[in-house]
């Protein structure tokens, strides 16, 4: 554990109570190859040696924002290009890069780090906690996010983008036919962001397991913090079969491999194979998180506990059981024999039925509501509406022999925007406007929120509904342009139409976040009058969380102790949020968080080194980053958990005197 | 009337830039009325020409409308929560109602029910589907970048053993000397013992007909669609895929169009392709057609593009011309024995004529950005005496 608790100040300094002669003292800790910065330190050098999971958090959504603008612009080109028939915005390798560095973008870049933004941010709220489980490896998952995202996209300016497509399939990825270092820089780009997934599952899954408030069950955890759990998993066993994958093309183009060259007793098929086993439960770690935000939302602008939290809770849990045993669906055109499609076919059939047990769910909740209709519940009824859309479109596609004819037209690009932006991205701007106070303890606006929700639905439906049509009139996916006399010419300027209507929704967005930021209007602890945990403190937090831990009994802990029944059954409030809230005051220098660390900057920077000396294959490079690594993870390990005791001050800059060194013993112990 | 409507193609991709300007409204107008006599979407899955594809649509369908009405009645009943649960003030508390195990229930059980309906309707699909069919007539199909290559087996015959071969990539030959390494080993040709007849792009097939397609690649993954006709199927490398595909009586005459489907690099969306259908009569007369060499270049013009052809143009590297092919050299080009009777080249994108063979040749990567067909720049001349062999290709 890294959060060390010490002896409240004036307990006997000794576990067994005998005080120390005044000729003895205690050992000082080693401060390790670097002093680990105080967690007092202010301005840049903070952020870039934080540990703390909110300013981590805060990081993730910020620069997630930012690629989603860039996937966003590269989706106008796209747009763009296909507007009219035989488009000439793009040339035809342009376009091959954009649509690759598109899809890449949106669902490593944007979608996976945002939904990692809530989980860095609210899991250790919601759970009652003061941090994740494993600071220093939080951060470094944070490093591993930028460097691999501008690594991956410095190949813009370094001869050529990623062109393969987000899935990459062999043998058009091999050195025969993708000869430049276009698609090197997609193999290890996706490398890096693959180890700071997989680490931060490992972290994740470890907090939920071991740090929860007291009395927090299992079955007492919010949905959100459920579906944090569930899609940690399927990271946690998923991106090691896409690392796999990764190293055995890297292997076939820098070293001559022949595992998908058919020509040499290869096999191509084995790449898709292992993308899709790799992709199809990463589409749930796509969805899952949405889905818990959700959860989360409607119930709190409803006044209702969540119908069947039990259900809810268990239909995740099977969506990531069963997400394992559907990957062939995207390969029903392959050839793979009908016995194993027909497998495959009704294996995803019968993933709808948790979906669809969601939906109903969600629903029942809002039935006999109290609804509140404000942006955040906008969004999440939003989410609802367009991913039963999604959700029964790809239902048409489980008919195996209906989907030979969808698949890789537009049908399919329709369907999953419908999921994964319709779905997914309302759900974690449902999580942005729900939460927003929370994290910088100011309202966005609710007027601009609204403007932002009905222009992004209806852009939405607007770019993606159409895209449904012409997939069954016949239009390929992945075509730089299409000739005239199709028939597809209207619907696609539609589509265009439709994702400059998006464009614009976001301009609203990013107006409301500049407007809230300027507004010196504070939002309360509660605004929302909330049910869940991660409320039940400061807006915005302190940074040890909270000064009193609550002790939990129920799922709905906040609003349990607002609300209670009368003798008629009826609910009514018993205390407002600041009674529930009053607490003695709490000795900030009893509380010991993690110091902040230079290591997993320091140790992150060789990644890229590694990659870049690997990619032009100068093996003096490659060892260079190698062996920074490896020095990285020495001096980390040799580094103490806190900052040396004489380093720390008090708020007012004197050196806090009070500190006893047991404290500081305990915390000289590395943890991670 | 198929000529102006790819002329104002070529105008609108700028292929061509030497044209009378005033030329453009009159093609532009004839274009579009040609455009509403043609089929409206000529790759649709909904309107479509052959057995299997009707086979797939009687069941993709009524599934296609269930989605909709459960759509609606999902959409109806979250549309009355929204409307009809609004808060009231601040002390509207509604009933903290934690579930109701019966409804969740029905509501898990339910849809269950109804998808293994369609699940076991769906499996029986597929191995309807799937069945080997009896006296289908064989036809080898491999995909390269970006085109469609056809074998057929000889005239009067149905069946074809095709088998996968490996081959030298001419392209890597010379690279490969240089640096001292074995030839890069790309194409896995399907061939068979004894002759084949080999065509490319258009592919032809009797109408009401079983055909049996056996699909492989040359070089990466392709996507065999003929949404018309059935659903697609990969083209891949080592391995041999199959489809059965069958037109309508009715349609013979009719061109049907077909596309790659899997993206295939650069020029992906340039690998398009044609299925004439032909009456049974036709397509033997056709298949006996392409059965001979082509006939002896006759005009000044030709005999010096078929010298240029086979020499200094370096177009034998990739291409051949029956009877000059070496049997067991691997070829990534077409084969261009029959050249002439065919109505479109380069992936099907534009129509065989003298404008835009021109142009092609002129430089083949603005029509097909990043095809492997990189040649030198040829004088107005070469390419005159060129075209003019390539039109003189029939039996």
């Amino acid at each position: 554990m890294a959060i060390v608790l010490e002896p409240s100040p004036g307990s006997p300094a000794l576990p067994g109570g005998t005080a120390l002669p005044s000729s003895l003292r205690r050992p000082t800790a080693d401060p390790g190859v670097i002093r680990r910065p105080v967690e007092s330190t202010k301005g840049i050098v903070s952020w870039l040696t934080t540990v703390d999971h909110k300013r981590i958090g805060i990081m993730y959504g910020a620069l997630s924002l930012i690629w989603f603008v860039v996937g966003g612009i590269e989706a106008l080109l796209i747009r763009l290009q296909l507007a009219k028939p035989n488009g000439d915005v793009l040339s035809a390798a342009t376009y091959n890069e954009l649509f690759t560095m598109h899809g890449t973008t949106m669902v490593f870049l944007v979608v996976m780090p945002l939904s990692s933004a809530f989980f860095n941010y609210f899991l250790p709220l919601q759970i009652g906690a003061r941090d994740v489980a494993f600071p220093r490896l939080n951060a470094f998952s944070w490093w591993l996010y930028v460097f691999g995202g501008f690594f991956m996209y410095s190949s813009f300016f370094l001869g050529g983008a990623p062109n393969g497509g987000w899935f990459g399939y062999a043998p058009n990825t091999s050195i025969t036919f993708s000869p430049g270092h276009n698609i090197d820089f997609w193999i290890f780009g996706l490398q890096i962001l693959g180890i700071g997934s997989t680490v931060s599952a490992v972290n994740f899954i470890v907090t939920i397991i071991n740090m929860r408030a007291p009395g927090m069950t299992l079955f007492r955890m919010p949905v959100f913090t459920w579906m944090t759990f569930v899609s940690s998993f399927l990271m946690l066993f998923a991106m090691p079969i896409i690392t796999v994958a990764l190293f055995l093309l890297m292997i076939d183009r820098t070293f001559g491999g022949n595992f998908f060259n058919a020509a040499q007793g290869g096999d191509p098929v084995l790449w898709q194979h292992l993308f899709w086993l790799f992709g199809h439960p990463e589409v749930y770690i796509l969805i899952l998180p949405a889905m818990g935000i959700v959860s989360e939302v409607l119930p709190t602008f409803a006044r209702k506990p969540l119908f069947g939290y039990p259900v809810v809770v268990f239909s995740g849990i099977a969506i990531g059981f069963m997400g394992w045993g559907v990957w062939a669906h995207h390969m029903f055109a392959v050839g793979l024999g009908p016995v194993a499609t027909a497998a495959f076919g009704v294996s995803t059939m019968f993933i709808a039925v948790p979906t669809g047990v969601k939906v109903f769910n969600w629903t029942a909740t809002l039935w006999g509501g109290a609804i509140r209709f404000t942006t955040a519940m906008y969004f999440s009824v939003g989410f609802i509406t367009t991913f039963v859309i999604g959700g029964l479109s790809g239902v048409t596609h489980s008919v195996v022999t209906a989907d030979t004819q969808q698949t890789d037209t537009y049908y399919v690009v329709a369907h999953f925007h419908y999921v994964l932006f319709g779905g997914a991205l309302m759900g974690l701007f449902s999580g942005f406007y729900y939460w927003w106070p929370k994290i910088f303890g100011k309202m966005l606006n609710e007027r601009l929120g609204k403007v932002h929700f009905w222009l992004m639905l209806i852009g939405m439906h607007l770019t993606f509904g159409p895209m449904h049509i012409v997939g069954l009139q016949g239009q390929p996916r992945r075509i730089y342009r299409y000739d005239k006399g199709m028939g597809v010419d209207f619907w696609n300027l539609v589509e265009t139409v439709g994702s400059f209507i998006i464009a614009v929704s976001l301009l609203v967005f990013f107006a409301n976040v500049l407007k809230t930021a300027k507004s010196k209007v504070k939002a309360s602890a509660d605004p929302w009058d909330a049910r869940t945990v991660e409320w039940m403190t400061d807006s915005p937090p302190k940074p040890w969380n909270f000064d009193v831990v609550p002790t939990v009994h129920t799922v709905d802990e906040f609003w349990h102790r607002k609300y209670a029944e009368d003798d008629d059954g009826n609910m009514r409030r018993a205390a407002t949020a600041e009674q529930v809230l009053a607490h003695d005051p709490v000795d900030p220098a009893s509380i010991h968080m993690p110091s902040p660390s230079w290591w997993p900057l320091i140790t992150t920077v060789g990644f890229p080194v590694l990659a870049y000396g690997m990619l032009y294959r100068s093996w003096v490079v490659a060892a260079i980053g190698a062996v920074w690594i490896l020095a990285g993870f020495f001096g980390w390990s040799l580094e103490p958990s806190a900052a040396p005791h004489e380093d720390h001050h008090d708020d007012d800059g004197h050196e806090e005197k009070t500190h006893d060194s047991f404290g500081e013993l305990v915390a000289g112990i590395p943890t991670n | 009337m198929r000529d102006l409507v790819s002329r104002s193609n070529l105008e609108d991709t700028r292929l061509v830039r030497s044209r009378s300007s005033r030329l453009v409204p009159v093609v532009a107008l004839l274009g579009a009325v040609s455009l509403s006599a043609c089929e409206k979407n000529p790759q649709s899955t909904l309107n479509v020409d052959g057995p299997q594809a009707r086979s797939i649509n009687s069941l993709a369908i009524p599934v296609f409308w269930i989605a909709i009405v459960i759509g609606i009645l999902v959409y109806g009943l979250i549309m009355f929560c929204v409307v009809r649960y609004r808060r009231k003030g601040e002390d509207h508390i509604p009933k903290q109602v934690h579930g109701n195990t019966a409804g969740e229930i029905a509501w898990t059980a339910a849809p269950a029910a109804l998808l293994a309906v369609v699940g076991i309707l769906s499996v029986g699909k597929i191995f309807e589907i799937s069945e080997e069919p009896k006296n289908a007539l064989d036809i080898t199909v491999i995909g390269h970048q970006w085109f469609w290559e056809y074998q057929y087996p000889q005239a009067g015959q149905t069946d074809m053993n095709p088998r996968l071969v490996t081959g030298d990539d001419p392209l890597d030959v010379d690279a490969a000397k240089a640096e001292g390494r074995a030839t890069r080993q790309i194409a896995n040709l399907v061939a068979q013992d004894g002759p084949v007849l080999s065509t490319a792009n258009e592919m032809h097939i009797p109408a009401g007909k079983k055909v049996r397609l056996h699909i492989t690649s040359g070089d990466v993954m392709h996507n065999y669609w003929v949404p018309k006709l059935s659903g697609k199927i990969y083209s891949i490398p080592g391995r041999i895929n199959k489809l059965t595909l069958e037109a309508d009586p009715d349609d013979a005459g009719k061109m049907i169009y077909g596309q790659c489907a899997e993206f295939c690099g650069t020029s992906h969306a340039n690998m398009r392709f044609k299925v004439k259908v032909d009456s049974p009569a036709d397509f033997e007369a056709w298949r006996t057609s392409i059965s001979a060499p082509a006939a002896k270049a006759t005009s000044e013009l030709a005999i010096a593009g078929e010298k240029l052809f086979a020499g200094g143009g370096g177009c034998t590297t990739c291409h051949w011309v029956e009877p000059n092919k070496v049997n067991d050299s691997v070829k990534i080009g077409p084969n261009l024995t029959h050249f002439a009777i065919r109505k479109h080249f380069a992936g099907a994108i534009a129509e065989n004529n003298t404008r835009n063979l021109t142009a092609w040749l002129r430089n083949p990567q603005t029509f097909k950005p990043g095809s492997r067909m990189v040649i030198r720049k040829l004088s107005d001349t070469e390419i005159e005496e060129l075209v003019a062999y390539l039109q003189s290709l029939k039996a």
